[in-house]
Parts: structure tokens; sequence; C-alpha cells
């Protein structure tokens, strides 16, 4: 099939790596601060372009759409939370799980209702779709720069607004034992609420920025939320480094598979990965070791 | 007139990171007899236990029982050598019935599986029918005729204490240790229980390891106590002995209740 | 809260599963509605074996599908390939989903809880993924139904021939759960580590329970490949483990005679809302919410409330004391 492109693979890896990092963040808020595995955040992906799209279309400024999406998203997120996955938690951890995979088909049924089930291109944020850049030896689209300086924007935002805030505080304090953050005043639930509603605005950020390379509302929920995971695994759920390190990794990993060998057999070769990297260590690179299976 | 030990611990060790939760320990359960392990909060009374019961595997040190070294096999290969416990916070199969529980407890001395299970194979039957009856009358002895049927959830915790009981007497045990089986209960629930664990311990002639906190209570029920302060045994003798050892008061300045 | 309710007998689902297809049999005139309900039961089949894995046993599987499919596959390979019998072909066809179960089993021995469901997950696309790079034609030509020479292909016959399977199964796995082992699959899922302390060997039952649902599995798959006469990989994606996932939840985790109820809601709802087919997923992940929800025991729980005055004799309680 010819050599790999090399500076090529770091381009388009990296582009979608962080985007793997921002979702994998998401499961990761959730994770720790509930112990949730959230299904849904691959399909919120998915919409987002599709929410900025109809809201343009309608007249409204880009920036403010963009602002809007992203607010709707994070409501949206907290209003599951609370009716779908907090009430399904009487089942046992997996009730949450499985509510999040309802919670994802309902938000991809109800994407092909509202808007068809045809994908729709977007125009990137400045510059012309044809045109791209030379960068390290590779060719960059314009919006590859977006995604990516959007990316570590939104991820340094809230790193720093998890260290230096009582609400990070508070994230940190539910993460290592829900009974002391209770008794310390913190109410556990507002803290996993918002977790959602976070996430929720992370990847309704992320899925904005990658709609004009992949086409708005394109059936990639499920292999973007699946490379998340995987990005979680590898990076561990508990680390908040290794979730965007994880990231990174899948990213260059997944498009350097798919052209040294093809696009499906790079699916077999990442999923039979995962599968075993759970199977090996859990926990991951950075995870802590006894971190909670169930 | 030593009776050779059920159960033994010699040598016990376990760590957690850097905490030594339990240090050389060496312990005999002897049939008929009941053996005390005080000690404050954190002692590693429960370390202990986990590891005399294949919970936890002791980082180095043996177990014995009847003499055999068993050390580090599962617990439900200890259960199948007659080795049984209660836990501290009780740990009921809340989807199934009291019955359910007791019967459960049996599984390790019962033979039918699913297949035969399934079949229905008279060998099957008679063992199900005498895993109910069995159960019906261990209830019976624990104090709770008749309320089989009961989901143990539902049940006031003295009551979920003796159907753990019941549900450890099913296995038609040697040895029983209950780590703290009177905490939370009131002085009359207690004392109820010690009673019930004497009774048990003559009737079967079980080797007994009680680890508890109420401290009066215990040294009456004892025939042996051993004492641990951060893991390591501080002092060993009859509970008249211990009740007078100055390391045990200092170690329980406070606590310690006038005989 | 879930109320409690004890079991009713073993031979209530059975027997009203049973009553309810002639029923259904006798007054469908319509060949399709006969062909779903024919789907529904192979599906309830695949469903049984789910509730017991996850319901009972408390392990999460999201690769049930994945299971279905190598059997279906190996059956349509079989049959096509090398002119097997269906029925000896079923059998290796069982025996290999067994296999891979028991590969799962195993599995979850290391894993549990989200990890597990990565995992069970991950087997489930990679064999989608697999099957699509290395047979993306599939099968087709599997021949019907047939024991010797006698022909049981008719849709009618073979419709009779499915549901009579899934009462037998529903009678099986009702009297499993009933049993000796079926409480020691409860005990593991409640509490893993009083289960071992009462002497319940707790991998060998994990790879058991996984061995009976991936056979179940297993004959689901070989009658699906009879049934539609041909295979490719899209019957057998995430969507299909995710809705036999479904199933199990409104029926009842760990109701067998739910997940044919689930089986049956799932397969011949449509039906009642033709003009609705496109909020049919939609639906799904509303009503399988809504039950998360509101109704956590499934129907099965109503189920057991309706049929209170069958409940198994040794287990009414006696009258609490004051």
């Amino acid at each position: 099939m010819g050599g790999v492109d090399y500076p090529q693979v770091l381009a388009t890896g990296l582009t979608y790596g962080v985007i793997f990092a921002l979702i994998a963040l998401g499961y990761h808020l959730i994770y720790v601060s509930s112990g949730m595995l959230n299904f849904a955040l691959g399909e919120q992906l998915a919409v987002a372009g599709l929410v900025v799209l109809s809201l343009t279309s309608a007249g409204v400024p880009f920036v403010l759409a963009v602002l809007l999406a992203v607010l709707a998203g994070a409501a949206f997120g907290a209003g599951y939370e609370r009716l779908a996955l907090r009430p399904a938690s009487r089942m046992g951890l997996i009730g949450p799980l499985i509510a999040s995979v309802g919670v994802s088909i309902v938000i991809g049924q109800g994407r092909v209702l509202i808007w068809g089930p045809n994908p729709r291109p977007m125009d990137p944020f400045t510059g012309d779709p044809n045109q791209s850049v030379a960068f390290l030896g590779g060719r960059w689209q314009i919006q590859s720069f977006w995604v990516i300086g959007l990316a570590v924007l939104a991820a340094t935002a809230l790193l720093l607004f998890l260290r230096f805030t009582w609400y990070g505080r508070a994230w940190r304090a539910t993460a290592q034992s829900p009974v002391g953050a209770r008794l310390s005043g913190i109410d556990p639930s507002v803290v996993s609420m918002s977790a959602v509603a976070t996430a929720s605005a992370l990847v309704t950020i992320g899925g904005i920025a990658i709609a004009p390379i992949v086409l708005a509302g394109a059936f990639y929920a499920l292999d973007f939320g699946v490379r998340a995971f995987a990005a979680a695994i590898i990076g561990g759920f508990t680390s908040t480094t290794g979730v965007l390190v994880g990231g990174i990794v899948v990213g260059l990993l997944d498009v350097w598979l798919a052209s040294a060998l093809s696009a499906e057999w790079s699916d077999v070769v990442l999923y039979t990965g995962l599968a075993l990297a759970l199977l090996l260590r859990p926990r991951g690179l950075f995870g802590r070791e006894g971190v909670s299976r169930a | 007139m030593s009776v050779e030990p059920v159960l033994a611990g010699r040598g016990l060790v376990r760590r957690f990171g850097g905490v030594t939760a339990v240090s050389d320990v060496d312990i005999d359960i002897r049939p008929g007899e009941v053996t005390l392990v005080l000690g404050p909060n954190g002692a590693g009374k429960s370390t202990l236990v986990n590891c005399l019961t294949g919970v936890d595997r002791p980082d180095s040190g043996r177990v014995l029982v009847a003499g055999e070294d068993v050390t580090g096999r599962r617990p439900d290969q200890f259960n199948r050598m007659g080795v049984v416990r209660t836990f501290q916070h009780t740990r009921p199969f809340g989807g199934l019935t009291v019955a359910e529980n007791v019967m459960v407890g049996a599984h390790g001395r019962t033979k039918a599986g699913f297949v035969r299970g399934t079949l229905r194979t008279p060998g099957a039957r008679r063992e199900e029918a005498a895993l109910r009856d069995q159960a019906e009358e261990l209830l019976a002895q624990v104090g709770l005729p008749g309320r089989g049927g009961a989901r143990p959830t539902d049940l006031p915790l003295a009551d979920e204490r003796r159907v753990e009981i019941a549900r450890c007497l099913a296995a038609k045990p040697r040895v029983l240790l209950l780590d703290e089986p009177a905490a939370g209960l009131g002085e009359a629930e207690a004392d109820a229980l010690a009673d019930l664990v004497r009774r048990l311990c003559a009737e079967y002639d079980l080797g007994v390891l009680l680890i508890e906190h109420h401290l009066e209570l215990a040294l009456g029920m004892a025939d042996s106590v051993v004492v641990l302060d951060f893991g390591k045994v501080i002092a060993r003798g009859t509970p008249e002995e211990i009740r007078e050892d100055p390391a045990v008061r200092a170690a329980y300045v406070g606590t310690e209740e006038e005989a | 809260m879930t109320r409690f309710l004890p079991k009713t007998a073993p031979w209530v689902a059975p027997v009203l599963v049973g009553v309810l297809v002639l029923l259904f049999a006798a007054t469908q005139d319509s060949f399709y509605r006969l062909q779903l309900g024919t789907l529904s039961g192979i599906y309830a089949i695949a469903a049984i074996g789910l509730t017991l894995l996850f319901g009972a046993a408390g392990q999460i599987s999201l690769g049930q599908a994945g299971l279905l499919g190598i059997a279906a596959f190996s059956t349509a390979y079989l049959t096509v390939d090398h002119g097997m019998g269906p029925v000896p072909a079923g059998i290796v066809a069982v025996a290999a989903s067994t296999l891979v179960g028991l590969v799962l089993g195993w599995c979850a021995l290391r894993i549990t809880g989200h990890y597990l469901a990565l995992v069970t997950l991950a087997f489930g696309l990679v064999f989608t993924e697999l099957t699509r790079t290395v047979l993306p034609e599939g099968w087709y030509g599997v021949p019907p139904l047939a024991i010797g020479s006698l022909d049981l292909g008719d849709p009618q016959v073979f419709f009779v021939v499915v549901w009579a399977a899934v009462v037998l199964v529903l009678v099986g796995s009702s009297l499993l759960v009933r049993s000796r082992f079926g409480r020691s699959i409860a005990a593991l899922r409640d509490d893993p580590v009083a289960a071992s302390a009462c002497g319940v060997d707790l991998a060998r039952t994990k790879v058991a329970v996984f061995g009976i649902a991936s056979a179940l599995a297993g004959v689901s798959g070989w009658l699906f490949a009879l049934y539609q006469g041909s295979v490719t990989e899209t019957s057998f994606s995430f969507t299909l483990s995710f809705n036999l996932l479904i199933m199990v939840v409104i029926g009842g985790l760990g109701s067998p005679g739910g997940a044919v109820v689930g089986a049956v809601f799932l397969v011949l709802a449509p039906e009642l809302g033709r003009r609705y087919e496109e909020y049919r997923l939609l639906s799904y992940g509303v009503i399988l919410l809504l039950v998360l929800a509101l109704l956590p025991g499934g129907l099965a729980s109503i189920g057991r409330l309706v049929a209170r005055p069958l409940r198994r004799r040794r287990d009414t309680p006696v009258e609490e004391p004051a």
C-alpha cells in the first residue's frame, strides 16, 4: 500500500486526537464524580454542528450561535443526568450506563427526525474549505488549527477551573469520598449533574469545531465515542493527564493504522487493542491502583 | 488438656502500602471454645479475620486448618473446609428471601450442579428438600421461626445478624468467625446474641473467634483472649488475666469497664 | 423502591406463553405477522440467555449479538459451503458460540462492571468489523430446517418449532433460577465476597453462566440463519446487542418470562404503529429510559404482583409477630 505519510498522519491524527481527548475528558469528569460511564457524549458531539447550522441559517450570528449551542448542550446534559441517569442508578451502577445508551439512541434518532438522515457540510470557521497549509511536512486544513486551538483552550480552561475554583475542589472531594464530601456540605448530586453539563459543553465545542472536517451529523458518533473510551482506558479513567494523553495517542494511532492497513482493519485492530488493554491493564497508563471497577 | 486447634494462624503478616495491618500474629481457635480478639479501631482485627478465611492473602505466615497448611486458598475453599464467618457490616443477599439466604450458606457442602438442578433429578430434589428443612430449623434455632419468606433487608439489624449466623451454620461448620456481631445493637439484643453464640458453640462443638468492642459482654463469653494493637499481639490469656493486664489498660484507656 | 416479590411457580410463564402463542397462531392470517412472530421467538431465546447473564447473575454483556452472529455465520458456512445438514451444523454452531462465550466468561473473571461492559462491547465491535472486512458478502442460500427427511421449513411449521424451543428454554431457565445454581448466581450478583464466603466458586459460576447465555445465543443464531436463509454482518451489530438489552430491561432483569415478553414487544410493537415507523427506535429509547427510571423491576414485577396467588407454597411468609 506504499509508505505511510507520517507528517500527514501527524496532521490528521492530532486533529482527531484532540477531539477524542475532549470527549475522554468528559468521560473522566463524569466517571470521577459519580462513577457513571456515559455513552451519550458521542451523539452529543454529532449533533453540535447541526444545531449551529440551524441557528446560523435562522440568522443568528455565528459566534452567538456557538455560545447558544454550548449552553444548550450543557443544559441538555444536566437535564438528562437528572431525568434519565440518576433515577437509573437504582439498578446499580450499570443502570446509568444503560440509560446513557438509551439517551444516545434518543439523541441519534431525534437528530434524524429533525435534520434528516444525511450529514450536512459546514463551512470552516475561516478560509476556503479546499485550502490547506503546508506545516511540518504535511498538509493541514485551516480548520485543523481551529480544532486544535479550541480544544486546547477548552481543556486548559477546564483544568484551571478544576484546579483553582471551589467547584474544582468540590469535584475532587466528591471523587475521593462522596460521604466525606457530603459531610463537608457538598452535594454529590449537584456535582454529578454539573459534571455531565460540563462534559456536554466540552463535546459540543469539539463537535462544532470538527464538523467542517467530518460533516455535521455524520454517523460517526459510535466511532468517536468508542475511540474516546479507548483513550480514557489507555490513559486511565481517573487521571486528567491520562485521558488527554490517551486522546492524542488514540488519534495518532487510529490514523496511522488506517493508512498502514486499511480503514476496516484499523477498526479491528483498535477494538481488539481496546479489549486487550481492558483485560491486561484496566487502570491505564496513569490511573490509580485499586480503581473501582464495578 | 489442650485440644488441637481447628483453625490457626502462624506468624501472619499483612501490609497495605506503608501500613502493617497485621504483624506477626499467632492465633489458635479450638473446638468448643470462644477465642476473643480485642483491640482498638484499626488494630487489624478485621484484616486478621480476612486472612484466616481466605478473603485476604497474608503477605507472610501460614494459615492452618486442622493442622493442614491452607494459606492462600479462596474463601469458598475455606468454607468447604468448615470455616465460616459473618461480616462487620451485614452482607445479606438482597435479591433472595431469608430462607434462600440460609440455603446459599450450604452451597459448599451440596452438590447439585446446574444440569441436575434444572432437570430436577431425584438426587437434586432430595438435596433441595433437605436444604429447605435445614433452613427452617436453623431459622428457628437462631430465633427467627417462620421468617423464611421475608426479605432480608426488611429485617431489623439484630435479625439480619441472626440470618447471617444461620447462613453460616447451614454449612455445618467447624469454625465460626464473628466480626463485631453486636455492633449497632442495643444492650438487650447484644446479650441475646451472646447467649445464642454460646449455645451454638456448645451444641455444635464449634470453634468460635469473636471480634468485639463491647468489652464486658465479650469478656464474659470468652474462654481465651488475644489483644491486638497496631497489628501486633500485645497480650494473651484468660479473661481474668486480660482484665488486669496493664498493657491492655494502656491501649484501651477510657474504654474499659470495670468487671 | 423495588417491591420485592418472591417468584411465582416455574410453570406459570411457560404455560402463559404457550397459550398466547397458540392463540396468536390461530388468529393470525397475515404471513408477514407470522414471520415477525417467528423472529420474536428467535430473539426471545437470546434474550432469555441475556437475562440470566445480566439480570440473574449481574454480568453485563454488550456483545450478545456477536455470539448470535458466530452461530449464524457458522451455520451458513457449514450448510452452504460444506453441505452439512441444518441440525449437525447447528450443533457445531452452538458449540462455537459457547466456546467464545466461555472466553468472555474468563474475561469476566479478571474485570467486572463497567470494564466488562466495555470489553463485551469491544468484542461485539470486533466481530462486526472482522466479518465486514473478511466476509463482506456473507452467505446466501441457507437451507430451511429439516431433520432427516422431515421438512420443517414451512413457515407455519417453523413458527411452531421456534416457539416450542422458546417454551422449552423458558421451562429450563425457570427451573434453573429456582435451583441451587440459581441461588448461587443471585448471590454472585448481590455480593460476590459474601457468596464466596458461603462456598460459591465465583470463577466456575461466572464461566458457567456465560456458557449458558452464549449457548442460548448460539441456538438463537442458528435459528436465525435458518429463518432468514442468508447471513450478513449487518444483522449482528451493536444495535442488536442493545435491542436484546432493552428486551431484558423492559421484561424485568432475571425473569425469563419477562425476556420473552420484551422480545415480542420489541419485534411486534412496530406493527401496532406502522405509520410511526420512523419513531420506532426513538420510542424504544424513550421506553427504556422510562422503565429504568420508573419501573426497574420491569414488566415481570407487574406480572408477579398479578400472579400473587400462584406463588410457591414454601415461600409464603408467616404473619409477622406484633
